[in-house]
């Protein structure tokens, strides 16, 4: 294959006109060691998304001093990107709606979701190892208690129930049999108009929390190294662009710095397939791996993350707020791949959608590009909904054609002149099967046909309370059984929009024990924390509902900021 | 991702425009009416930001494509110069001769932005309700000392939290020529605000006719 002159990235490029030239890579060689004294504390929480800061809330509560390092240059991580949901069982809104959530259906529901291939009802544990169906206990146990300490230390409250178009509360992921609460774990915090807030207005509470009590967040401090003495973590050395300072952390270090979406090197040596980084912030380039191996920590399994979608033209490691397609928008519309054929139920929640990119069969990863493929009505009806663009607009990321063979030719230019030059290593190129258009053309005539009876027969589409929680009210026109299928005019004008496969974060890392310990091969690292995206997760390869990154980042990161600060001399309670 | 944007033809002669949204969904009829207006009659090129926000087709989104910080720290630096060179890319891909670049509040940042970053391609900047804390986040990359087209600083009365002193202490600094538009003392109604518009625009008529000299006379770094 020939070397392309790689382009820098619209990101490289802002990101060089801000003068932000050191926010990626994480072997940068630090800048001049600092002859100050070291400066002390007791708690260091790296990172300011919801687990970091959760962390950071829990510590400060108890008087420990606390300080917190972002080595971005704007704080909240990909939590202030987000809708700030925590997916948490049992939670107390529940129990005032009289939403019954049964712990070991909960538990079967987390490890048969997070754990398919090992999970077994009647095995012990699940089927499970013992150690990850302990962190479902604790995470079904400590959840919502979690969330109460929030609001009695009076961070935040996270009281808001998150719902859907219609009122109702959003659905999970799954609907198994045991799901026995679909709707009613996702909480949001109650923001200070006493609605929901987002996730830039959860970071907004914690920020202020915390920086009331002392402890402000230092953007731009990035952890370049930890302090280790016979195998206890003593600190860190905080690189502030101008020189590296030791700070001594009596009690711990905590980490809630994200996973490594953004990296490619650890991308392509820890997770398998056409997989490019999405939506989270730049700097998830996985800090922590390195320096929780140098300090002996036991990694998790290294191959999961949060996955997604993106259009291909969009690609793009160094930019901030780059759209992940969360839900494909329209009725009309199908996802086919390189043959022409569809392979997933497109009006599924992004994470289970993202995941039909890995599969590999016959000789290739043949979905690593599907073309979402939709028809002049449903542009029309759907414009202006991310990645369908507002109508009578001119868009890069569209190919058009007339009809299918119109449609298969434009398409056949893009993946030949455009598409190359846009995925980064490891996802292209693809070429169109010779016989694309007329498999597209039976693809469509069957889904068509679909469409008219109202039930899908390959892939069950429009099925699950949250495909039509994503897809929102019916379309006006639609009068068909199933409001998220409709057919697909083969004649008319078509339109095409590649998407590939994204983690907008992973969430692999270091092994953590039930209180958001670090584990060492020995058992766990006296002074070293994690939680959120940077460790190993709770939910193994799963993604039960909404809110399922950051409820564990959050619960995990108190726990951990709480053990932390206890841990130290100077705040005097023991454990 | 190169921008997607809608293109209106010109209805008669004068100067072209790219218009700029700021935060959140704006009717594309409230820009481009303004526009024309204001006497801008050629072709009208409104790029639409990330519009994932927007459910309605009818209007550009911009949420996404202005990060908002949490608390009071406003907007996301990066994200602001994202959209710089992106307009930027669009101007050169679109290829109209030095429009003139109108922005409300963070667009106007941006078209600010854009005019320091290719100065040669832009005719004029009018900044509508531009917050001089927004102005204050483009990076210090995006200040040169000659070349720059002027900027009319247009503020209406109907937003809050603008700051015009600041905003025109911050062009200044960055070598633009700055034409102080009205700044009605009147505000909240929207027949306030019709009042106000009329009046911005003859400010903006007038302030095109003076930016088409000053491209003209081949650009000049006095205050025209």
């Amino acid at each position: 294959m020939s070397e392309h002159a790689r382009r820098p990235s619209l990101g490289e490029r802002a990101a060089d006109l801000a003068g932000l030239h050191h926010r990626r890579g994480s072997l940068r060689s630090p800048s001049a060691i600092d002859d100050r004294a070291p400066e002390d504390c007791d708690v260091l929480v790296v990172g300011s998304g919801g687990a970091a800061l959760t962390s950071a809330a829990a510590a400060v509560a108890t008087g420990a001093t606390v300080v917190i390092c972002e080595k971005g240059a704007v704080a909240g991580g990909t939590t202030a990107c987000s809708g700030g949901v925590a997916h948490i069982y049992a939670n107390a809104l529940m129990k005032e709606s009289g939403i019954d959530d049964p712990r070991p259906d909960a538990l079967a529901y987390m490890a048969r979701v997070g754990y398919p291939s090992l999970y077994d009802s009647e095995a012990p544990f699940l089927g499970l190892d013992a150690a990850d169906y302990f962190q479902l206990e604790a995470y079904y146990d400590r959840g919502s208690e979690v969330m109460s300490g929030l609001s009695s230390i009076g961070a935040v409250r996270m009281e808001a129930p998150w719902r859907m178009w219609d009122g109702q509360g959003f659905p999970d992921y799954y609907e198994f049999e045991e799901n026995k609460a679909v709707r009613g774990r996702g909480l949001q915090c109650v923001a200070t108009d006493g609605g929901a807030g987002n996730g830039a207005e959860l970071v907004r509470q914690l920020m202020a929390f915390c920086a009331g009590r002392g402890s402000p967040v230092r953007l731009e401090h990035r952890v370049v190294d930890l302090v280790v003495e016979d195998g206890i973590v003593r600190g860190a050395v905080v690189d502030d662009g101008m020189s590296c300072r030791t700070v001594l952390a009596h009690g711990g270090v905590v980490f809630g710095s994200g996973g490594f979406a953004h990296s490619p090197e650890l991308r392509h040596r820890f997770l398998r397939g056409p997989i490019a980084g999405g939506s989270g912030v730049p700097t998830n380039t996985g800090d922590l791996v390195a320096l929780a191996v140098r300090a002996g920590a036991e990694l998790g399994g290294m191959h999961n993350g949060w996955w997604n979608q993106q259009v291909a033209e969009a690609l793009d490691d160094d930019a901030p707020s780059v759209l992940d397609v969360w839900s494909v928008p329209g009725d009309g519309m199908i996802l086919v791949n390189r043959i022409g054929v569809r392979v997933v139920d497109e009006k599924r929640e992004y994470e289970s959608r993202g995941r039909a990119h890995h599969v590999f069969a016959g000789d290739e990863y043949v979905n690593r590009v599907l073309f979402m493929v939709y028809d002049q009505r449903t542009a029309e009806r759907f414009g202006g909904r991310y990645p369908i663009p507002p109508p009578g607009a001119v868009a890069d990321h569209v190919v058009v054609g007339e009809g299918i063979e119109g449609l298969a030719a434009a398409l056949e230019e893009r993946t030949r002149t455009r598409l190359p030059s846009v995925f980064p290593a490891g996802i292209g190129p693809v070429a169109l099967d010779p016989d694309f258009a007329s498999t597209l053309r039976s693809t469509v005539a069957r889904f068509n046909a679909m469409a008219e009876s109202g039930r899908d027969d390959d892939f069950g589409r429009g099925t699950k309370a949250v495909e039509i929680a994503f897809h929102g009210p019916p379309a006006a026109d639609h009068r068909l059984p199933n409001p998220l299928m409709h057919p697909v005019d083969p004649d008319g004008r078509l339109y095409a929009i590649a998407l590939v496969g994204t983690t907008f974060d992973t969430n692999s890392g270091p092994r953590i024990t039930t209180e958001g310990r670090i584990l060492g091969t020995d058992g766990p690292i006296s002074g070293l924390y994690g939680a959120g995206n940077c460790v190993d997760p709770v939910f193994g390869e799963g993604y039960p509902g909404g809110g399922s990154t950051i409820g564990p980042g959050m619960v995990f990161g108190f726990l951990a900021g709480d053990h932390a600060a206890r841990r130290s001399p100077r705040v005097g309670a023991t454990r | 991702m190169k921008l997607a944007y809608r293109l209106i033809e010109a209805e008669e002669a004068g100067p072209s425009a790219v218009l700029v949204h700021g935060q959140g969904g704006v009717p594309i009829d409230e820009l481009t009416g303004f526009a024309r207006r204001c006497g801008l009659g050629g072709t009208l090129v409104v790029p639409f930001g990330d519009y994932a926000t927007t459910p309605s087709g009818m209007e550009v989104g911009g949420a996404c494509w202005y990060r908002s910080l949490p608390g009071d720290a406003g907007t996301d630096p990066l994200t602001l110069t994202r959209a710089v060179v992106q307009v930027a890319d669009l101007l050169a891909d679109v290829g109209l001769d030095r429009p003139v670049l109108v922005g409300w509040r963070q667009g106007a940042t941006v078209a600010i932005g854009v005019a320091l970053l290719a100065p040669m391609a832009t005719g004029g900047v009018v900044a509508v309700d531009v917050p001089s804390a927004h102005l204050c986040l483009l990076p210090a990359a995006l200040t040169v000392a000659v070349g720059a087209p002027p900027v009319l600083l247009a503020v209406t009365g109907s937003v809050e939290g603008v700051d015009a002193g600041a905003a025109l202490d911050e062009l200044t600094r960055r070598g633009m020529p700055v034409v102080i538009g009205h700044e009605p003392d009147v505000a909240g109604s929207e027949a306030a605000d019709r009042e106000n518009d009329g009046v911005m625009g003859d400010a903006v008529g007038s302030f095109v006719r003076t930016a088409i000299d000053w491209a003209g006379a081949g650009g000049s770094t006095s205050t025209p």
